[in-house]
């Protein structure tokens, strides 16, 4: 696995998540933050402290909201470390 | 001699007429109930593989029950939850599975997103809105091959 298969395989990924299908296979888009949610889902807590090291501690917040806030807010940090004046 | 001679007829009349039919196993909400020692056993002897096993940190396995679909067809339902962590820089990923085995059998697993709350009857109930797909029936011998669950066609496999 390089980082570009990884990188286009979470983004297949994202794309996969983003669709729900009915029973008759017709889909539909749900966004990208229901994506986000869904792209990495298990529905615990996270309130072990033993996380912090992991970055990985939101107590009462259920994993799967924290990974999408997560992802966005790390976007978000790219998007304006890239968009400073040099 | 003799005595060796009189055993041997008595065990081909025992086979030969023995018309018994197969005993039904137990099985309900509460048996056959396994460990998670048990459980890991059984999935190392069979089929699963070994690195959802060996490879993976907060391994939880838990039985949410049984389903019988017929006197000798007992699936039993365990929901798998672990989660991997491939070093430094990468992202902790949550793998989530409902396994199924068959009269104590390993035969397949079921990628799922959330984890089922119970067993009613022959079905197992997810939460979520129906026309997405919120349960699994178990009506047959075999366990159904493919299943909609969360918006998602899923297959059964190893």
């Amino acid at each position: 696995m390089t980082p570009q298969k990884s990188a286009a395989a979470a983004l297949e990924w994202l794309r996969y998540k983003s669709f729900r299908t009915d029973q008759q296979g017709n889909k539909t888009f749900l966004g990208l933050d229901a994506g986000l949610k869904r792209y990495n889902t298990k529905e615990d807590l996270h309130d072990n402290p033993g996380r912090m090291l992991q970055l990985d501690y939101h107590p009462g917040m259920l994993h799967k909201d924290w990974y999408a806030a997560a992802i966005m807010l790390r976007d978000n940090d790219l998007l304006k470390r890239t968009s400073k004046p040099q | 001699m003799k005595t060796g001679l009189f055993l041997a007829a008595s065990i081909f009349i025992t086979c030969a007429f023995n018309t018994s039919p197969v005993q039904a196993i137990t099985c309900d909400g509460a048996k056959p109930a396994l460990s998670r020692k048990q459980l890991v056993a059984t999935l190392r002897r069979q089929e699963f593989p070994n690195i959802m096993l060996d490879k993976v940190s907060h391994l939880e396995l838990k039985q949410l029950g049984n389903i019988k679909v017929s006197d000798t067809s007992c699936f039993s339902i365990i929901i798998y939850t672990a989660e991997l962590d491939r070093g430094p820089g990468s992202e902790t990923h949550r793998v989530a599975r409902l396994l199924v085995l068959k009269n104590l059998h390993y035969i397949g697993m079921y990628p799922i997103d959330t984890l089922p709350f119970e067993i009613s009857g022959n079905t197992v109930n997810f939460r979520g809105e129906e026309k997405w797909g919120n349960k699994i029936v178990f009506d047959k011998e075999d366990p159904p091959q493919r299943i909609h669950l969360g918006g998602e066609f899923r297959e059964l496999f190893k």
